[in-house]
């Protein structure tokens, strides 16, 4: 055994044993903050203004949790999301752009005593609506996501958690060149783990 | 078990050797039977109706699918097995109305608690495997090959202790070739309920 592997394995053993490290199934429920990125300007498409909802992101999340070792675990993490909600305004009317998603990621987290640092990746079933004035045909697209969570485990059930994640997509000139594209996302969301 | 070397002409850093160790045992694992569980096989029959995802028609059929093979359980709620699936699907198009498939794929099935401890055993499942297609078509949704990739999502529950067991089962199954032919419009089956007899 080399020095290095050595060394290795006695910075493993040194790290703090989280008391909560298990394995199982775990359900997530988060809101927050979503951005969706790469949508036109307003005056691209002839509208007077547009704002973003500031809270228009929830996530009802199901998740398989295997620990390798104390300090170490993988799973998988599937969930249903509802993201953005960019409103353009004409004189009299409105238009609604809102993605929703299902997930399929692969996660690993790392068991820092009562604290869980997670890092996911996968693909998405993106879904993005365009309703009301400049109302499109549904486009769902297979985009890639890339997210980063921290949680806190009160006891061996729930926990806190907070995750930031980015979902790939587009740019978008206009709603009528909606075809195969959906915009970008980045997230911002504080919710709850139960863990079986 | 039986041990093997890795050979590599090429040192890798000396994590990536861990881990990949690591995944080794756990395969090797995998390929183990497990005589320690109280029941090894497993037959449901279930039927599905559901319009199509994103169409304006319905499909509708007959799925019987088995559990082939348990393996060596991951942990205390995680449990491996290699599954057959046979489907009989209809369309309620004026063509292409009928399709017949059959599956072969690895399943994980989770449980939410500890299965040996209870007599009723919720359970969510996941699967993947190849699948072969008697057709390209199924109402308004193509595939550029016969030759898919069965997924389905499950729920359910296990009903008794030791063999023989009730499993009530709600499935989704979905076929697409993941964009390997042109073209990939997948193909979906939801919900499925299912009943099964564990043996």
């Amino acid at each position: 055994m080399s020095i290095k592997m050595l060394f290795s394995i006695v910075c493993l053993t040194l790290l703090p044993i989280s008391t909560y490290a298990q394995h199982g199934i775990y359900v997530t429920l988060g809101g927050g903050i979503a951005k969706q990125s790469g949508l036109p300007n307003a005056l691209d498409v002839g509208a007077l203004h547009a704002h973003s909802s500031l809270l228009s992101a929830y996530r009802f999340g199901l998740g398989y949790n295997h620990d390798i070792s104390l300090q170490w675990g993988i799973g998988l993490d599937m969930a249903y999301a509802h993201y953005g909600n960019e409103t353009y305004h004409y004189a009299y009317t409105k238009t609604h752009v809102y993605s929703r998603s299902l997930e399929f990621l692969a996660m690993t987290q790392i068991h820092l005593e009562a604290w869980d640092l997670l890092v996911k990746l996968g693909g998405i079933r993106h879904t993005v609506r365009v309703t009301g004035h400049d109302a499109q045909a549904m486009q769902t697209q297979i985009d890639g996501e890339i997210a980063m969570g921290l949680a806190y485990n009160m006891n061996a059930h729930f926990g806190f958690i907070i995750d930031l994640a980015h979902i790939f997509g587009q740019e978008i000139e206009a709603f009528d060149s909606l075809r195969n594209k959906t915009p970008s996302l980045n997230t911002f969301l504080i919710g709850l783990r139960y863990r079986f | 078990m039986v041990q093997m070397v890795l050979y590599s002409r090429k040192r890798l850093p000396v994590s990536i050797q861990t881990f990949v160790k690591w995944i080794f045992w756990i395969s090797l694992n995998g390929f183990c039977t497990h005589q320690a569980l109280a029941f090894q096989h497993e037959i449901l029959i279930g039927y599905g109706s559901g319009k199509e995802v994103e169409q304006s028609h319905h499909n509708q059929g007959l799925v019987v699918s088995a559990k082939l093979h348990r393996f060596y359980p991951i942990d205390d709620t995680l449990l491996p097995s290699l599954d057959g699936t046979l489907a009989n699907l209809y369309a309620d198009t004026k063509k292409h109305k009928h399709l017949l498939v059959a599956a072969c794929t690895y399943a994980l099935r989770a449980f939410f608690f500890k299965p040996n401890e209870h007599t009723l055993r919720p359970y969510v499942q996941a699967s993947l495997g190849p699948a072969l297609l008697s057709a390209h078509t199924l109402g308004n949704r193509t595939q550029g090959s016969l030759i898919a990739v069965q997924t389905t999502l499950e729920t359910g529950i296990e009903i008794g202790r030791g063999a023989p067991n009730l499993d009530v089962n709600l499935r989704l199954i979905h076929y697409c070739n993941i964009g390997l032919f042109h073209p990939n419009q997948g193909i979906n089956l939801l919900p499925i309920i299912s009943i099964g007899y564990q043996f």
